[in-house]
C-alpha cells in the first residue's frame, strides 16, 4: 500500500522530544515545513518552569538556521503559525511522567498520535550515571508516557554505533533483545537489560559508599584544602572546606564512574559509555511488543543535503574535530584506509525519522530502520581523507591573511592515513610526550625564589609549552575516541528496512521526505556542502574552545568574604604603604582588618545599619581603603565620592544617595568646612565624621561591644558601591554596584594578570574611580600584593614611590603615562643629543622585535630605566581614554609592557582589556575578559555598531531611576552608547561614543547636559553648546556661546562678549578643573538644531574646530605679541613648564592649548616662584585660562631677572652643537689637579682669612648661602668650608656656565658646578638641585642670582628658601669679603690679594620651618631668603640684629594691598 | 599621622607564609638556605642610617663641640702629656673598610695636639686581656702615616701584665679594685678613641676595662654579674655596666678623660654582598645570582680558604653620630643614636629561637670560630640582643646553626684548648670554674707569656668567653647545635645536635610542644629586639 505522509501526518498530533538537539531541531521544521497541515506538535524543553521553557524555545529554538524555511515562507505570520502548530511543554525525560504530573501526562497523552524520542546523551564517555538517565531511564519513562497513549506508537532514536565493537554488514533485522557485541565470545552469558540497569544503580551506590570511607575523605580534605589554597581562599573556613570537600566528593564520584562506565562497556563489546546505554535503550524499546514502536538508526549524523541549506551543521559530531585537526596542520590520521566511515547528513535522517512516524500513525512499522549510506554509497577513510586534503588545499589557497608562499607551502601539506604505532611514533603523541618533558624541565629550572624576571621567562616559555601539551594532548585524546570508528571495526550498516519504507511513498510526495544516499556524490558533499558547513557553523566555536582558557579564578561571594579571607591569609604581609609628613607608614592585611572592622564597629556604634549608604571622600590612602570595608562590614554600601568635588556636589550626592552619613579625611574636612552647617540646612540627615573619628583607638570593651552590632553576612547581590557618575545639579545618575559585581570584576581581572604576593602596585589614580578601585585596589588585595599610595601626586614622589616602593604594576590614565614618558626621555636627551637619538633607535628596533618574536630586549638595553623604576615593573595598565600610540610604542620599546582597557563604571568598570603579551595590539582596547560578553548590535556594513556587553559585572542598575536603567540595560545586555567593532581574534575596536561625553586627557568624564545648565544661567547668554574637541589623547571642555545681545541693548559687542566671559570665570571657579570649559568661542548665528529642537552637536564641534584654527592662524600677529618685559618673563616660564617653542605663545594663548593639566599647574606655580615672581591669588591660578588671565594674578617683583635670550625652548633645539667628551680619566685627574692648584692659589698667592669655620654643621648636608660679587666667591667659599668643602656642589648660572659646548666640557667634567637656569621655569634646575642635596652633598648656592656690579649685596631669591624646604637641609650663610675689591664683575685681572669668609651661625632646617609655619609656601621661601640676607648683613656689618620675620611680613602685606589697590584702579580707570 | 593599632608589626619583622622564599643562615664559613616552617617569625636588621656625609668634619664638629667640658683644643697645653687609647681589633667586625673611623679621629686628634705643642703622645690600643694586634693590624686600623710616626715605641697595646706599667687608682666600695695603664693614668689628658658597634661597647667600659688589669677584670666579668644582667645588651639592665659605671667613677676622679665616642650604622656589606641584609623576598634575579655564586664559590674551597675569604671581606659600616667631652654625656648621646640603628620593637617571647652562627665575632678576627667562641655567639651575642626581656621564653631552645667543628688556632687562643679540652668534660659550672681553675689559667706563665710577647687572648679569657654565656645558660631549656659535623662539641658545651635545621626544629617542638612560636634572627643580625 502506497502512504501518503501527508495524509496521514494531516491533524496529527506528534509529541517531539530532544527538538533543542541538531536533529530535533531540523526534524520539527522539516514537520512544519513539510507538513503545515500537522495538527499539533508537543514539544518538550527542558527549563525549571513552563516560562521559562517557552522563553527558551522561541529564544534559542525558533530563532535557530534550521526555521530558515519556515521564515522565508511565513515571514512575520511565522509567530503566529508556530503558536498554532507548536505547545512548548517543559518536561525532563529523566524524570517520572517525564516530570510532568499525572492529569497533565495524561492530557497530553490522551492528544498524541504518535511519540518522537530523539533525545539522547550523546557525549561519548559521560559519567555512567548522567548517561544512564537520559538514553535509560529516560527511555524507561518515555515507554511510560507512551503507554498512556489511547494507541501508544513510539519512535526511538538510536544510533548504528549501538552494534559495538564488530566488523561486517550490520542488518537491521539482527536481533536486538539480549544483545551484546562480544556474544560470540562470551559463550553461554546472557545480557539482560533489565538486571544490567539495577547492576548499574548497585554500582553507582558502591562508588559513592567508598565516597565516604574514612580515609577518602582525609583524601577529599587534603585536595580541598590545595584547591582552596590555589584558589586564593581562606582554607580554614569550616563553610568554603566543607564545600570543598562536597565538591571533591562528587568530582571523584564522577571520574570514578566513567572509569567503571568505561570499563563496563567495554567488558560487554561496546567502544563508549554511549553506545552502550543507547543499546541498553533501544532493548528496552524492543521489549514492549504491546505498543507500536520503533527504532531509528542513523549512523554520523553530518551537514544537511539540503533543508534547511546545504552544509546546516551544529555541534561537534564526528568528523569536525578531525578535519578542524587537518586545517590546524595534522598531516598524520591514523586511520584504516579501506574502512568506511558511514556518515549521513542530518536532512536525511530527519526524513527516516519522519517516514517511520507517519507509518507509525497508522500501522506497526518495522522494529529496526538504520539510516545510513554505507550499504549504497560506501565512503572509505581512504577517500574522505582525500577530500579532506583537497579541501585544505582549496582553503589555504584562497585564504588571504598569512603570508601567501607560507599559504601555498601549507596548502600542499596534504593529510594522509598511517598505522596506529607510526601516528604514535611520529605525530603528535610524540610531540606531546616531548612537550611534558620540557614542561618537566622547566618547571625544574625555574628558580621558587628570588628568580625575578627570570621566573616570568620561564613562565612564559612553560605556558607555550604548556599549551602545546594541552593540545597535543587533546588531539590525541580526539583520534583514540574514534579509533573504533576510524581504525577498528568495519561496519556495513545495512538500510534495507528505510528503502523500503521511501518505496511505498507516493511519488509527488517523495520530495517531502527524501532519501536517496546512493545518489549522494560525496565529492560535491564534502568539498561544496559539509566542510564549507562546518567552516561556517561548526569551526568558530570548535576555535574558541581550543584557544588557551583563561585561568580560573575562584569568585568570591562577596566583597566580605574576599576581604576576611584575604586579611587572614596573608595576615602578616603588607598591604598599604604611604610616607607621609617625613615617616614610613605600612599596614599589613592584619592591621587593614583591625582598622576596617574598627572603622565597622565605630559605624555601627553610630547607627550606621545594614541598608544604609555612606559617603566616603577622601584622596587616595590606606584610610579609605579601611573605611570602605568597615562601610560593607556594616551591612551598609559605600558612596565612593571624587575628593575634588565642591560642598554642593557633596551636598546633592549625599541628598541623591540618600547617605546616612559622610566619612572625610581630615584635609578635606577642613577645606570643606561649612560643609557641616550646609548639611542641616539642606536638612539631610546625614552625619559628618572625619577618619580620625573613625580610626579613634577606643577601649577593647567598648570595641568589642561595637564588634558585636555587626551583621554576620550580606548577600552577594545586595548593593556595595553606589557611584554617581554626574552632577553639580539636578539629579545626579547613581551606578548601583553589588557585592557580586565587583567580585566578579576581581575575579575576570586576575584571571588575566596573575598578580601575586610578590607584586606591589602604586595607587595613583583616585578610587573613587571604579578603575583604580577594581584594578589598583580589590584585586591586589585579593590576591595579597601590596598597595603604596602617594601623599600627593608630584613628579619626584611619582618616581621614588615606584622606585621604592616595591611596585610590578601601576594602573593610570594617558597623562601618567605621558607624564613618565616625558621624564625618560628628557633624561635620555639630557645626557646628549646623540644618546637620545640612539635610544630612540633601539626603542624602535626593540619594538619590532617583540612585535615578531617573543624577545624583549628592552630589560637589559634600558636597564638604567628598567632599574630607575625600581627594575620589578610587570606592567601598567592604561584605562580612562585612549593612550596614544606613539607613547604606547616607546614603553613596548623601552621593554614594558603597556595594557589598554576599556570599560565604564556600569560594568565595574572593564570590559576588554589587551592580554599581557610580547607582541604590541595597536589600536585596539583588547578582548573581552573572561565571563563578559561582547558583541556589536546592529553594526554596520564595516561591522561598526554599538558595543553591548553581558556578564556578572554588569551593574544592578542606576539608583532610583527605572527609567535609565531600562534605557541602558536591555536584558541583561548594557548599551554602552559605544561605537566599535570587533576583529576576527575578537579584539575589540574602539571608533566613537554615541554617548556624548567629554573625556579629558586624565581620564574624566564630563558631561556635557549638565555643564551646560550650569553655565547657561546668565542674562547674557542666550544659548550654547558644550562639547569635547581633541586634546591629545584626550579631549577639552569647548563651548561655543550665542551672547544675548538683546538683553542690554546699550552693551558693545566686546563688553558684552567680556562680561559672559567673566560670568564664565566666575562659573569656572566653582567647579573642579577637569569640568571647566577651556576653550570658549563666540558666534553670532543660532546654534544648530534637530526637528526636536536639539543641539546638534556634531556640527557644533565643527564650528569651533574652524574657530579654533582661525584663532591659531592668527595667533602671532603683532598686536598679540606681548611686548613688555612682564609678559616676555611670564611667557618664558609658560614656555618652559608647557616645554613649547616660545614664539608659538603669546599672552592670547589659552593654557588649555599648551597642554596645561593639573600636574603642570602645579609646575607652574613652583616655576613663578621660583623665578622670583608671586602669585597674588594662589587659588586663582588654574582658574587662569590664557596667558592674560595669568598675568593678572601674577606678579614680578624688582629684582626678578628679565627673561630675555635663551630661556624657553625656542624653535631651534637648544644644545644644537656636538658636545665635547671627556673621558672620565682625564676628568678625574684633571680635578684633582685643579684641586690642588686652588689649594695653592687661595692659600699661598692670596691672602686669604676664615672666620667662623666652627659653625660649620659637620652632622648634616646643608645649603651655603653666600653673598656673590667675584668669580674668586666660589673657590673662596669652598676653601673657607675645609672638609666640608670637599664634593660640595655650586649651583651656577646655566645660561653663564654652560652656554657654550667648550664651558659645558669644562664645567660639567671639571668643577662640581650644577646648571640653574636664572629664569623661566626653575623646576628642572631646583629638581636637579635637590638630587645632590638628597643624595648627602653641601650645595653652593648665591641667592643674589648674579655677581654685583657694586659689591653692594641685591636681594636674596626666594629659591634659596625653596630648595631649604623641599631639601629639608638648614643654610649656611656666608660673608664673602674682599673679592669684589680683588676681581670685580667685568674684570680678569687680580687688583689686589686680601679676600675672606666669615661663616655664620648656621640655620638648622627645624628653625626654618618653625619660623614659616602655617605660611603659603611663596612668602615662606621669601621670608627664608630675607632671613639668609639677613644674617650675611650681621656678619658683614659684625653686627647681631635680631630678625624681625612679623615686621618683615607685614610689610609685605601692606606692598601688595598697595599693589592690588593699583591694579583695581587701572582696571576701573579701563572700564571707563 | 599613622593610625594606632592594638598590635603593630615593625617592617623589620617578617612572618613567614607558604609563598615565602628559603631564608639565608650563616653556618661558621657557609651559608645555607633553609625553609622555615610557616608562621615562623624572622627578625632582621633596621635599614642602615644613612652616613654622615663628611666624617672628618663631624669628628672636629664633635672635639670642637663636647659635652660637659671644654673643647679639645682648649684643653691642650704645649709640654703636657697625653695619651691617645683606641678601640682595639674587635671592634667593629668584621675589620671596617680603610680609613678606619679610629684612623680619621686620630689624624685630626694628633694634628691638633701637634698644633698646641703637645708632643709627649703615646697612643695605646685599648685591647684589655685581648690579644694583642699584630703590627699589620695595628698599621692598618691607624693608617701608614700615623703608624710610621709613632710605631713602636708611641703606638703599641696595652699589657695587662706589664706590673710596672701599670698602677692601682684604688677600689670601689664594693671591694672592686681598679688598676690601670700607668702610662693612662699618668697622662695630663686621656683621649679615648672609640667605635660603637653594639650597646654594650663604649662609656666607662672603654677605659676602666679596656686598660685594665686581670685582678679588676676579673671583678666584674664573673658569672654572677652576667646572670645579673638582663641584657648586657641592654645599658640600663646590665649589671656588668654598673660595675663598669662604678669603675669609671674612679677613673674620672684620677684621670682627665676626653672621650670621643662613635656610633656606626649597621651597613655590613655594600656591593656583591648586600644581598646578605636583604629579605629574601624580595631578592632580584641578580641578587639571587650574587648568592648562588658566592655559594658555589665557597662550595669549591677549603675550609681555611673561605674563612680567609671572608675576613678578607671588610665591613662597609659609615659612621653615624660622633661625640665628644666627658664620658657620660658623650655615652648617653651614642647610646641613643645607637638604639635609633638597632631597636626593632618586637611584641611576644617566642618559644625557639633560631641563629645562624656566621664566622664572625669580635675574638676570631682572622683566625678560627673555635667551639668556645660559637658558644660565646649563640648564647652571649645572639642569645642577648634583647631589650626589656629576652626574645627566647624562659626554658625555651636555643637553635644554633654551626658545624661546631673541634678546630682551635694555637696562636690566638692557646688557653681555649686546654679549658676546652680539660675542664668542660670535669664542669660546665661556671661558678666552679671560676674558683677552681680560673686564677690558675691566668697565672700560666706559658699563657701570660704568649699574652704578653705573642699575640694570644689572656689566659683568663676562655673563663670569661663561658661567663658570657652565662644568662643564656640558665634561661634557656635546651640548645640544638644544627649542622653540628660532630657529636662531641656540642656534648662537651651540653648541647644537643641535629643534622640539620629541619631536624632540630622537629626536635625543638618536641620539647616545647608542636604549635610552638618559632624566631629566627637574620645574619648579619645587628640589632637589638626591643621586646614590648
Amino acid at each position: 500500500m502506497n502512504l501518503s505522509p501527508t495524509e496521514i501526518f494531516n491533524d496529527r498530533k506528534i509529541f517531539l522530544i530532544g527538538s533543542t538537539g541538531f536533529l530535533g531541531k531540523v526534524t520539527l521544521s522539516m514537520l512544519l515545513h513539510s507538513f503545515p497541515n500537522i495538527g499539533r506538535v508537543y514539544v518538550t524543553v527542558r527549563a525549571r518552569s513552563q516560562e521559562e521553557s517557552e522563553a527558551r524555545f522561541w529564544n534559542s529554538v525558533i530563532t535557530a538556521p534550521p526555521f530558515d524555511p519556515l521564515r522565508e515562507r511565513y515571514g512575520s505570520a511565522l509567530d503566529g503559525f508556530i503558536r498554532d502548530k507548536v505547545v512548548v511543554v517543559g518536561g525532563d525525560i529523566g524524570d517520572t511522567n517525564l516530570g510532568y504530573s499525572d492529569d497533565e501526562a495524561q492530557r497530553i497523552a490522551d492528544d498524541v498520535d504518535v511519540v518522537l524520542n530523539s533525545a539522547g546523551n550523546v557525549t561519548f564517555n559521560p559519567t555512567l550515571e548522567s548517561a544512564l538517565r537520559t538514553n535509560v531511564v529516560g527511555t524507561q519513562n518515555v515507554i511510560a508516557f507512551a503507554k498512556r497513549m489511547k494507541r501508544p506508537a513510539l519512535i526511538h532514536v538510536s544510533t548504528c554505533f549501538v552494534a559495538g565493537n564488530r566488523s561486517g554488514p550490520v542488518w537491521e533485522s539482527d536481533p536486538v533483545m539480549g544483545y551484546f557485541p562480544r556474544k560470540h565470545e562470551l559463550e553461554g552469558v546472557e545480557f539482560d537489560v533489565e538486571k544490567e540497569i539495577k547492576d548499574c544503580a548497585k554500582l553507582a551506590d558502591r562508588v559513592r559508599e567508598e565516597a565516604r570511607d574514612a580515609m577518602m575523605v582525609a583524601h577529599f580534605r587534603e585536595s580541598a584544602r590545595k584547591r582552596l589554597n590555589d584558589e586564593n581562599r581562606d582554607a580554614d573556613d569550616p563553610d568554603a572546606m566543607g564545600l570543598a570537600v562536597a565538591r571533591e566528593r562528587k568530582v571523584w564520584t564522577r571520574t570514578r564512574l566513567t572509569e567503571l562506565g568505561v570499563e563496563r562497556s567495554a567488558f560487554w563489546g561496546w567502544p563508549n559509555i554511549y553506545t552502550y546505554t543507547k543499546a541498553l535503550g533501544e532493548q528496552l524499546v524492543a521489549a514492549e511488543k504491546g505498543i507500536v514502536r520503533s527504532i531509528v538508526r542513523p549512523s554520523i549524523v553530518e551537514s544537511a543535503l539540503a533543508y534547511p541549506f546545504p552544509g546546516w551543521n551544529e555541534g561537534f559530531t564526528t568528523t569536525a574535530p578531525i578535519i578542524f585537526l587537518v586545517l590546524k596542520g595534522q598531516t598524520q590520521i591514523p586511520a584504516n584506509e579501506k574502512l568506511i566511515l558511514d556518515i549521513t547528513p542530518v536532512d536525511q535522517v530527519a526524513s527516516v525519522m519522519l517516514a517511520v512516524a507517519a507509518q507509525a500513525c497508522i500501522e506497526e512499522p518495522q522494529l529496526v530502520h538504520q539510516a545510513a549510506t554505507g550499504d549504497s554509497n560506501p565512503n572509505n577513510m581512504d577517500r574522505i581523507i582525500g577530500l579532506v586534503g583537497l579541501y585544505k588545499r582549496k582553503h589555504f589557497q584562497e585564504k588571504e591573511s598569512g603570508f601567501k608562499l607560507l599559504n601555498e607551502v601549507v596548502a600542499r601539506l596534504e593529510p594522509r592515513a598511517v598505522s596506529t604505532s607510526s601516528f604514535e611514533k611520529l605525530s603528535v603523541p610524540m610531540f606531546n610526550s616531548a612537550a611534558k618533558k620540557a614542561s618537566s624541565l622547566l618547571d625544574r629550572a625555574k628558580p621558587r625564589w628570588g628568580g625575578g624576571r627570570v621566573v616570568e621567562v620561564i613562565d612564559r616559555i612553560k605556558t607555550s609549552v604548556d599549551r602545546v601539551e594541552e593540545l597535543t594532548h587533546e588531539t590525541t585524546e580526539a583520534f583514540e575516541m574514534f579509533r573504533p570508528f576510524t581504525i577498528e571495526n568495519a561496519y556495513i550498516f545495512r538500510s534495507d528496512n528505510v528503502r523500503a519504507l521511501f518505496q511505498r511513498f507516493q511519488k509527488d510526495e517523495q520530495g517531502l521526505l527524501s532519501w536517496y544516499p546512493e545518489k549522494l556524490d560525496w565529492y560535491d558533499y564534502w568539498l561544496n556542502i559539509h566542510l564549507p558547513g562546518l567552516k561556517k557553523w561548526v569551526f568558530p566555536t570548535l576555535e574558541e574552545d581550543m584557544r588557551a582558557q583563561p585561568k580560573r579564578i575562584y569568585t568570591y561571594r562577596d566583597l566580605l568574604e574576599l576581604f576576611e579571607t584575604s586579611t587572614r591569609r596573608h595576615a602578616t604581609r603588607v598591604a598599604m604603604r604611604i610616607e607621609r609628613d617625613g615617616r614610613k607608614e605600612q599596614y599589613t592585611y592584619a592591621d587593614l582588618r583591625e582598622l576596617a572592622t574598627r572603622a565597622a564597629g565605630f559605624l555601627a556604634s553610630e547607627g550606621i545599619k545594614p541598608g544604609d549608604r555612606v559617603m566616603l571622600v577622601s584622596h587616595n590612602a590606606p584610610e579609605w581603603g579601611m573605611t570602605y570595608f568597615g562601610v560593607l562590614k556594616t551591612g551598609a554600601s559605600c558612596i565612593p565620592v571624587d575628593p575634588e568635588s565642591s560642598i554642593d556636589e557633596i551636598i546633592n550626592f549625599a541628598q541623591a544617595g540618600e547617605a546616612a552619613g559622610i566619612v572625610m579625611s581630615e584635609k578635606l574636612y577642613a577645606e570643606h568646612s561649612p560643609l557641616r552647617a550646609r548639611l542641616s540646612e539642606e536638612g539631610l540627615p546625614a552625619r559628618l565624621w572625619t577618619f580620625n573619628q573613625v580610626f579613634a583607638l577606643p577601649d577593647e570593651q567598648t570595641e568589642d561591644a561595637r564588634i558585636a552590632l555587626l551583621p554576620q553576612r550580606v548577600t552577594a547581590q545586595s548593593l556595595a558601591s553606589l557611584i554617581f557618575t554626574s552632577g553639580t545639579t539636578g539629579r545626579p545618575k547613581g551606578v548601583m554596584l553589588s557585592h557580586r559585581n565587583l567580585t566578579s570584576m576581581v575575579s575576570m581581572l586576575s584571571s588575566v594578570f596573575d598578580m601575586s604576593t610578590k607584586d606591589g602596585v602604586l595607587s595613583v589614580l583616585p578610587l573613587h574611580h571604579t578603575f583604580e578601585f577594581s584594578t589598583g585596589f580589590l584585586t591586589p588585595l585579593s590576591r595579597g600584593a601590596q598597595i603604596t599610595y602617594l601623599p600627593e601626586l608630584t613628579g619626584d614622589a611619582l618616581a621614588s614611590a615606584i622606585k621604592n616602593g616595591h611596585v610590578t604594576g601601576m594602573v593610570g590614565v594617558p597623562a601618567l603615562w605621558e607624564l613618565l614618558h616625558r621624564r625618560i626621555k628628557n633624561k635620555l636627551y639630557e645626557k646628549s643629543d646623540w644618546i637620545g637619538k640612539t635610544a630612540d633607535a633601539m626603542i624602535q628596533a626593540n619594538a619590532w622585535l617583540r612585535d615578531r618574536t617573543p624577545l624583549n630586549l628592552g630589560p637589559i638595553v634600558f636597564s638604567p630605566i628598567h632599574e630607575g623604576l625600581g627594575g620589578r615593573i610587570r606592567y601598567f595598565i592604561s584605562g580612562g581614554s585612549a593612550l596614544s600610540e606613539k607613547i604606547q610604542k616607546d614603553f613596548q620599546g623601552l621593554g614594558f609592557t603597556i595594557l589598554e582597557g576599556y570599560g565604564l563604571t556600569e560594568a565595574s568598570p572593564v570590559l576588554t582589556v589587551t592580554r599581557p603579551e610580547n607582541r604590541m595590539l595597536t589600536g585596539s582596547v583588547g578582548r573581552p575578559l573572561p565571563g563578559v560578553e561582547v558583541k556589536i548590535a546592529d553594526p554596520d556594513p564595516s561591522g561598526v555598531g554599538e558595543v553591548i556587553a553581558r556578564g556578572p559585572n554588569v551593574m544592578l542598575g542606576y539608583y532610583s531611576d527605572e527609567t535609565a536603567t531600562r534605557e541602558a540595560l536591555i536584558e541583561r545586555w548594557l548599551y554602552t552608547g559605544d561605537l566599535g567593532k570587533i576583529d576576527d581574534d575578537g579584539n575589540l575596536f574602539l571608533v566613537g561614543r554615541s554617548k556624548e561625553i567629554i573625556v579629558d586627557t586624565n581620564g574624566k568624564n564630563v558631561y556635557p547636559d549638565e555643564l551646560e545648565e550650569i553655565y547657561l544661567h546668565s542674562p547674557y547668554v542666550k544659548e550654547l553648546s558644550i562639547v569635547g574637541l581633541p586634546d591629545g589623547p584626550g579631549e577639552k571642555v569647548t563651548c561655543l556661546v550665542v551672547a544675548d545681545d538683546e538683553y542690554d541693548i546699550a552693551l558693545s559687542r566686546t563688553e558684552l562678549r567680556r562680561r559672559v566671559e567673566e560670568h564664565f570665570r566666575e562659573v569656572s571657579a566653582s567647579l573642579p578643573y577637569y569640568k571647566r570649559v577651556k576653550v570658549l568661542h563666540f558666534t553670532d548665528i543660532e546654534l544648530p538644531r534637530t526637528a526636536t529642537r536639539k543641539v546638534k552637536r556634531g556640527e557644533v564641534v565643527n564650528i569651533l574646530q574652524a574657530l579654533e584654527s582661525n584663532k591659531k592662524s592668527d595667533k602671532s600677529t603683532p598686536a598679540d605679541r606681548a611686548t613688555d618685559a612682564e609678559s616676555r618673563w611670564l611667557i618664558g616660564i609658560v614656555a618652559n613648564v608647557s616645554n613649547r617653542p616660545r614664539d608659538e605663545i603669546s599672552l592670547n594663548s589659552h593654557l588649555s592649548d599648551l597642554g596645561f593639566d593639573s600636574l603642570m599647574f602645579v609646575e607652574l606655580a613652583t616655576a613663578i616662584e621660583s623665578a622670583g615672581g608671586s602669585i597674588s591669588a594662589p587659588e586663582r591660578l588654574n582658574e587662569a585660562q590664557d596667558l592674560r588671565e595669568l598675568a593678572s594674578v601674577v606678579s614680578r617683583r624688582p629684582g626678578a631677572v628679565p627673561s630675555e635670550g635663551p630661556s624657553g625652548r625656542s624653535s631651534e633645539p637648544r644644545f644644537d652643537e656636538e658636545e665635547i667628551y671627556v673621558p672620565s680619566l682625564v676628568s678625574v685627574a684633571g680635578n684633582k689637579a685643579g684641586d690642588v692648584l686652588q689649594r695653592l692659589f687661595y692659600d699661598r698667592f692670596l691672602d686669604t682669612h676664615y672666620e667662623g669655620q666652627s659653625n660649620i654643621p659637620p652632622h648634616t648636608n646643608f645649603i651655603v648661602a653666600a653673598n656673590h660679587s667675584s668669580h674668586l666667591d666660589m673657590g673662596l667659599t669652598k676653601m673657607a668650608l675645609g672638609e666640608a668643602g670637599k664634593d660640595m656642589v655650586v649651583l651656577a648660572a646655566a645660561d653663564y656656565f654652560f652656554d657654550t659646548k667648550y664651558k659645558r666640557a669644562v664645567m660639567e667634567n671639571f668643577t662640581n658646578l650644577v646648571p640653574m637656569e636664572r629664569t623661566g621655569s626653575l623646576r628642572q634646575s631646583l629638581r636637579h638641585a635637590r638630587s645632590f642635596l638628597d643624595r648627602g652633598y653641601n650645595a653652593l648656592i648665591f641667592p643674589e642670582g648674579t655677581r654685583s656690579l657694586t659689591g653692594e649685596m641685591a636681594g636674596f631669591k626666594p629659591v634659596i628658601g625653596y630648595l631649604a624646604l623641599h631639601a629639608r637641609v638648614g643654610i649656611l650663610p656666608v660673608y664673602l669679603h674682599g673679592t669684589h675689591e680683588a676681581m670685580p664683575k667685568g674684570s680678569n685681572i687680580l687688583k689686589s690679594r686680601k679676600v675672606g669668609a666669615r661663616i655664620g651661625r648656621y640655620l638648622e632646617v627645624a628653625e626654618l620651618e618653625e619660623m614659616t609655619k602655617g605660611m603659603p609656601r611663596a612668602e615662606a621661601y621669601r621670608l627664608i631668603a630675607a632671613l639668609v640676607k639677613h644674617q650675611v648683613e650681621n656678619l658683614r656689618d659684625n653686627t647681631r640684629r635680631p630678625f624681625d620675620a612679623k615686621a618683615i611680613r607685614k610689610k609685605w602685606r601692606a606692598e601688595r594691598r598697595a599693589q592690588l589697590a593699583e591694579r583695581d584702579d587701572t582696571t576701573v580707570m579701563s572700564n571707563e | 599621622m599613622a593610625l594606632q593599632l592594638r598590635r603593630k608589626t615593625h617592617e623589620s619583622v617578617i612572618y613567614i607564609d607558604r609563598d615565602s622564599a628559603p631564608r639565608i643562615m650563616p653556618s661558621g664559613e657557609d651559608f645555607i638556605l633553609e625553609d622555615l616552617p610557616i608562621g615562623t617569625r624572622v627578625l632582621y636588621p633596621n635599614p642602615p642610617i644613612k652616613g654622615l656625609p663628611n666624617r672628618e668634619a663631624a669628628i672636629r664638629y664633635a672635639l670642637n663641640h663636647p659635652h660637659g667640658c671644654d673643647p679639645l683644643f682648649a684643653q691642650l697645653e704645649p709640654g703636657m702629656r697625653v695619651t691617645v687609647a683606641v678601640d682595639d681589633i674587635s671592634l667593629p667586625l668584621p675589620p671596617m673598610a680603610t680609613p678606619d673611623i679610629r684612623q680619621s679621629v686620630l689624624e685630626i686628634v694628633l694634628d691638633m695636639l701637634a698644633g698646641h705643642g703637645v708632643d709627649d703622645v703615646h697612643v695605646i690600643i685599648a685591647n684589655s686581656l685581648h690579644r694583642k694586634m699584630t703590627e699589620w693590624e695595628m698599621k692598618r686600623m691607624v693608617g701608614k702615616k700615623i703608624f710610621d710616626e709613632y710605631y713602636p715605641d708611641r703606638y703599641y697595646n696595652h699589657d695587662a701584665e706589664w706590673a710596672d706599667g701599670l698602677i692601682k687608682l684604688g677600689e670601689t666600695k664594693h671591694k672592686e679594685p681598679l688598676v690601670l695603664n700607668r702610662r693612662a693614668a699618668e697622662s695630663d689628658l686621656l683621649i679615648y678613641v672609640n667605635i660603637n658597634l653594639v650597646p654594650m661597647d663604649g662609656g666607662h667600659k672603654s677605659v676602666a676595662v679596656g686598660l685594665c688589669d686581670y685582678e679588676s677584670l676579673r671583678a666584674h666579668h664573673e658569672p654572677q654579674t652576667i646572670r645579673d644582667s638582663d641584657s648586657y645588651m641592654d645599658p640600663a639592665r646590665s649589671e656588668l655596666n654598673h660595675k663598669v659605671h662604678r669603675l669609671g667613677k674612679i677613673v674620672d676622679e684620677h684621670l682627665n678623660v676626653f672621650h670621643i665616642e662613635t656610633a656606626i650604622n649597621n651597613r655590613m656589606y655594600k656591593g656583591d654582598m648586600d644581598f646578605l641584609l636583604k629579605n629574601e623576598d624580595d631578592f632580584t634575579a641578580f641578587d639571587r645570582m650574587k648568592f648562588e655564586a658566592m655559594r658555589y664559590t665557597m662550595s669549591k674551597l677549603p675550609r681555611p680558604a673561605r674563612r680567609k675569604l671572608l675576613h678578607s671581606r671588610p665591613a662597609q659600616y659609615e659612621m653615624i653620630a660622633c661625640h665628644a667631652g666627658k664620658t657620660e654625656p658623650v655615652h648617653d648621646k651614642i647610646i641613643e643614636k645607637a638604639f635609633d640603628q638597632y631597636a626593632i620593637p618586637v611584641q611576644g617571647q617566642c618559644d625557639i629561637l633560631i641563629t645562624g652562627i656566621p664566622d664572625i665575632s669580635p675574638y676570631n678576627v682572622y683566625s678560627i670560630l673555635n667551639p668556645l667562641l660559637v658558644q660565646v655567639m649563640g648564647l652571649g651575642y645572639h642569645f642577648n640582643f634583647y631589650r626589656n626581656k629576652p626574645l627566647l621564653k624562659k626554658g625555651g631552645v636555643l637553635i644554633i646553626h654551626h658545624p661546631c667543628y673541634d678546630e682551635f688556632d694555637h696562636k690566638f687562643h692557646p688557653s681555649y684548648i686546654e679549658f676546652f679540652n680539660r675542664l668542660l668534660p670535669e664542669t660546665r659550672d661556671a661558678f666552679v670554674l671560676r674558683d677552681k681553675y680560673e686564677r690558675e689559667f691566668a697565672n700560666n706563665p706559658s699563657y701570660v707569656e704568649m699574652y704578653r710577647r705573642g699575640n694570644a687572648y689572656h689566659g683568663a679569657h676562655p673563663f670569661f668567653m663561658w661567663y658570657w654565656g652565662e644568662n643564656g645558660r640558665q634561661h634557656v631549656g635546651k640548645v640544638i647545635a644544627a649542622g653540628a659535623e660532630n657529636a662531641h662539641v656540642p656534648a662537651m658545651l651540653g648541647w644537643e645536635r641535629a643534622d640539620n635545621l629541619t631536624e632540630a626544629i622537629a626536635m625543638a617542638r618536641s620539647f616545647m610542644g608542636s604549635s610552638a612560636e618559632i624566631t629566627m634572627l637574620h645574619q648579619p643580625m645587628i640589632g637589638i629586639a626591643d621586646m614590648e
